[in-house]
Formats: C-alpha cells, structure tokens, sequence
C-alpha cells in the first residue's frame, strides 16, 4: 500500500491490513472522547487557557469592589450594565479562539507528536475533529462564564432582557464557532500556527470593509447625502459578531473601540441570520483544513 | 463517560428548567400606559447666529388650563448632520438654552426643530442679538416618517394596542419597518420582533390627526435568571477539562 492509498484508506481497510492484528477498532464516540479528553487535559495545562478563566472572573470582583462603576463611569459615563462589563467581547471574541486553535494541530504535525497520546487507534477525521471540538468546547465555557458573570452582576445597573441576553449569547457562541473553525483550519497550513494570522484577518477585515463602504457612498464622512441606519449584510460576518453581541443586549456599543462607527450598519438581522452566516464561515474553514490533514504525514 | 453522560444531562435539565421558568417568572405584570397625544408638529426654525450669540428658547402651550400636562420636546442642530446637543427637554414650557458659543462665523445659521405635542403653542426665541417669536400650528410637518411615542420595547414581548382615530397608523419597533398596522378604531395584537423604541407613525403626512391610543405590554422578566444558565454551561465546558485533567489510570 503505498503512502497515497494508506491516506485516503478507511479506518476498518486500514486496520485489517496490519498483521497479526488482535485488537478490536474502537467506535466512534469512543475514539472522539479520546481525542476530545487529551486535547482537554493538554489545555488544563495551559497558561493560556488559566489565564482567560481568570480574566472572566475579574469581572464579578471589579463591579462588587466598585471599582467597575468608578472605570465605566470616569470613562463613559455610563453604569456597569452587562453590554458594559462585556465591552471586550469584540477583542476577545476573535483572540481566544484564534489562541485556543491556532497552535493545537501544528505544533502536532511539526513535532510529529499526533498520536503518541493515544493508546488506541484513531482515525484521522475524528482526531482533527476531537481536537476543534476541545477547543470550540473550552472557548465557549469561557464566554459562558464571561456572560453569566456579565449578566448577573451587571443587570441590575441596566436593561437586559431575555430574549436579548439569549440571542446575544447564541450570537456570540456562533462567533466563537466560525472563528475557532477558522483559526484551527487555516493553523493545517501553516507550521507555526494561525494565531496571528487570524488576529491580523479579522482585525483587517473590518477596516477593508469600511473602506469599502466609503467608496460606495455609504458611509457619512463620503456622502453628504448619508442619513445614518444603514444596516449592511457585510455586518454579519463573524469579525462583527462581537459588536452585534453587545448591540442587541443594550445597545451599548458607542465608544467601544470602533464600535461608534460600526454601530451605524448594526441592526436588525435577526440573529438566525448571523447564526447562519457564522455557521456556514466556521464549517468552510473546517473543510478548509480537513482537506490539508488529509494529506499530511501524522 | 457515566460521569460526563450524568454532568450532562443535569446541565440540560438545569438549562431547560432555567429557560421554561425565568421568561414566565413576570409575565403575569401587565403594565397599561394610557397616552392622549396629538402627532408631532415638527417645527424648523432658522436662527441667524453670530459668534458669542446666547440663545434661549421657550415653548408656551396655547391651552394653560392643560399646562404642564404635556411633555416638549427640543433638539437643536447647528447643521443639517449633527447635533449641537442632544434631545433637550423643555417640559414645563422651558426656558431652555443653548450655551453661547465662540465657534459660531458671522453668517452661521442654527436649525431649531421643535417636536411639540400639543398644538398649537408659541415658540419664543431670544438670542443677545434678536429675538423670534413664532406660533405653531398643527399641520406643519416635517417629513412622512413623522412620528410619536418612544416607548422601549423588547424582542418577545406581547403587545396590544387600541387605537381610537379616524386615521390608520403603523408601528415600528427599532429599524424593522414591517410592523403591523393599527386599523382605526381597533385593537391589535402582536409580538416585537427587536428591542427598541416603539414608534407610532403615520406613512403619509396628510394623515396627520388626533390620535388617542391604549397600549398594553407584558412587563420584561429580569435576565439576571440566564446569568444563572450561562454560569451552568461554563461549569459544564470548563468542569469537563477538569475531569480529563484528572490522573488517569493505566488500563
């Protein structure tokens, strides 16, 4: 069997190949929680990881020590309200998972270390799936936690209701999906990992955007005929997730990094839109990288 | 994998528990705002300003047997884009004032809007260099999007709404323009689609009329419940990295 048929082969074929063969193929399930639980135990042994956790409860400590109202209203003249206590979202919500994906595969390929956690065979679909999956699982805990802190220490200072507080927790769950999925597919193709590729993409991608909108005219400082709301389809890519996430629970986006400026094109799509979009992003780039897995040497 | 299987499922249980119970927790509030208004009169004032010019403005209702029962609201723009200043308001029938300002050229004009809710009433505007006087009328609008109410809603709720006027009006909550539309002299119900204000507006500036309605809304339920949820699920992400943190035992 040569080094091509062996990477297209199926897990049974593979395996009735080698000789004297005395083990039985585990199932799938069984093979994805192998996968799954290492990359987990790798990660409880990150700084990374620990780190994140951490910032997520700094919030509780900052608005019951009071030092969240002193920040928020010296700053914005505003009150710790959950849009407030999240208005790092649209920054973190592109940098944890491009630090939780985009290194976990290429370290692996570069050092050749893929399947040495493993006391049991594991086909190659399901490892790079288990691993996306630790990684998509973790990042979302991480919101979770940064959310469920957000809004119950946050929503007595402001409005937040739960149809809104839900969808913007779907919306920015999504958004962890598309761009784990992004940062672990693009990571196949590059040894060092995508972390900072994806970070500079989805920095860059909005201001490409804008750009772009002011060389149509639909932006004011262009168009003397501009009367603001304009809502755009391109603010539903997942680079915008983050501020669509904190529009929808107060609507408290202005003065948040460029969040002035986008909040113009924020608006009502609903969000099985954005849900959709963000899907439809993190399962191409999934593809993406499957593609380049399956032809690598593990 | 019992382990994860049981951790699981009581999330889920926990969540669903979460989710059935906080939306309802309140719903039984029904919070009734009766509003007696008249439809915006949207009035533009030119104000020839020099630089350092003061201004002061005044609304006085026609009718001093309602005084001060309606609101006024003043906003002011020194351009056709931006606000000097954001919604003032002039309850009580003001004064209210515009700060003087060096930045102001000889020649600058300041576009006064006025949106008053009972016409008619005066309008008086003193600057240190003039002073304008004007009476509004009803039926000088601004633009087809004219529009009363402001009330916030929130995605979910349940609202009904009485209108009592000849004239057919619409709804519209935040951007979405396809809110229903509220037949004259009958009641409506349906949900809000996306948190926002809730406006009344006309669509067609001749339809302009005196316009009474109820409107009726569930009283929101507090969200502090899916803080509760949210922390569930992170317990669950982040406790399943524990559980495969732990030492394992060789087979």
């Amino acid at each position: 069997m040569t080094s091509d048929e062996a990477a297209i082969a199926s897990n049974d074929a593979a395996h009735a190949a080698v000789p004297g063969r005395n083990y039985k193929l585990p199932s799938d399930i069984d093979q994805l929680m192998a996968v799954f639980g290492a990359q987990m135990r790798l990660y409880s042994k990150s700084k990374i990881v620990i780190g994140f956790i951490i910032i997520a409860l700094v919030i509780p400590i900052l608005v019951y020590s009071g030092a969240a109202e002193t920040i928020i209203k010296g700053a914005a003249d505003a009150s710790p309200s959950p849009s407030y206590l999240l208005i790092l979202l649209p920054l973190f919500i592109i940098a944890i998972p491009a630090m939780m994906a985009g290194r976990i595969l290429s370290s692996e390929f570069r050092n050749r270390t893929a399947y040495l956690l493993f006391t049991l065979p594991v086909s190659r679909h399901i490892y790079y799936f288990g691993k996306f999956l630790a990684a998509f699982v973790l990042s979302a805990g991480v919101f979770a936690m940064a959310y469920a802190f957000a809004v119950i220490c946050g929503s007595g200072y402001g409005l937040s209701y739960p149809n809104d507080v839900l969808g913007s927790f779907v919306m920015c769950t999504a958004g962890v999906f598309a761009l784990t999925a992004m940062a672990y597919g693009l990571s196949t193709y590059f040894k060092n990992g995508s972390t900072g590729l994806v970070i500079a993409i989805m920095i860059f991608l909005p201001f490409i955007v804008l750009i772009l909108k002011a060389l149509t005219g639909d932006i004011g400082f262009f168009n003397p005929d501009y009367t603001g709301s304009v809502w755009d389809p391109l603010m539903t890519l997942p680079p915008f997730t983050g501020y669509q996430a904190l529009y929808m629970i107060d609507h408290g986006v202005g003065g948040m990094f460029l969040g002035e400026l986008y909040s113009t094109f924020l608006g009502p799509y609903s969000t099985v839109v954005y849900v959709a979009v963000s899907m439809i992003w993190g399962v191409l780039f999934l593809l993406l990288g499957m593609l380049n897995v399956n032809k690598k040497e593990l | 994998m019992k382990k994860i299987a049981i951790m699981l499922a009581l999330t889920l249980i926990a969540t669903s528990a979460f989710c059935m119970l906080a939306p309802n927790a309140s719903a039984a509030h029904v919070k009734e705002t009766y509003i007696n208004a008249q439809l915006p009169d949207i009035y533009r004032l030119e104000v020839p300003v020099k630089p350092d010019t003061y201004l002061s403005f005044s609304i006085y209702p026609a009718d001093y047997s309602n005084y001060p029962r309606y609101p006024y609201n003043c906003f002011y723009y020194n351009d056709e884009t931006a606000f000097i200043d954001a919604f003032r308001d002039a309850a009580k029938g003001g004064p209210s004032s515009i700060p003087s300002s060096n930045s102001y050229a000889y020649g600058d004009v300041i576009y006064l809007y006025v949106i008053a809710y009972d016409a008619p009433h005066k309008l008086k505007v003193t600057s240190n260099y003039a002073e304008y006087t004007h009476v509004l009328s009803a039926g000088d609008l601004w633009e087809e999007s004219d529009s009363v109410g402001g009330f916030q809603m929130y995605s979910g709720q349940n609202v009904k709404v009485t209108l009592y006027s000849d004239t057919d009006l619409y709804f519209r909550t935040g951007g979405y323009n396809s809110d229903p539309k509220l037949k004259a002299w009958e009641t409506t119900t349906f949900t809000v689609r996306e948190t926002g204000s809730l406006n009344v507006y006309s669509g067609n500036s001749s339809a302009f009329a005196f316009a009474t309605f109820t409107i009726e809304y569930d009283e929101p339920p507090s969200a502090g419940a899916f803080g509760f949820v949210f922390l569930i699920v992170a317990v669950a992400c982040i406790g399943l990295m524990v559980y495969f943190a732990r030492p394992q035992k060789i087979k």
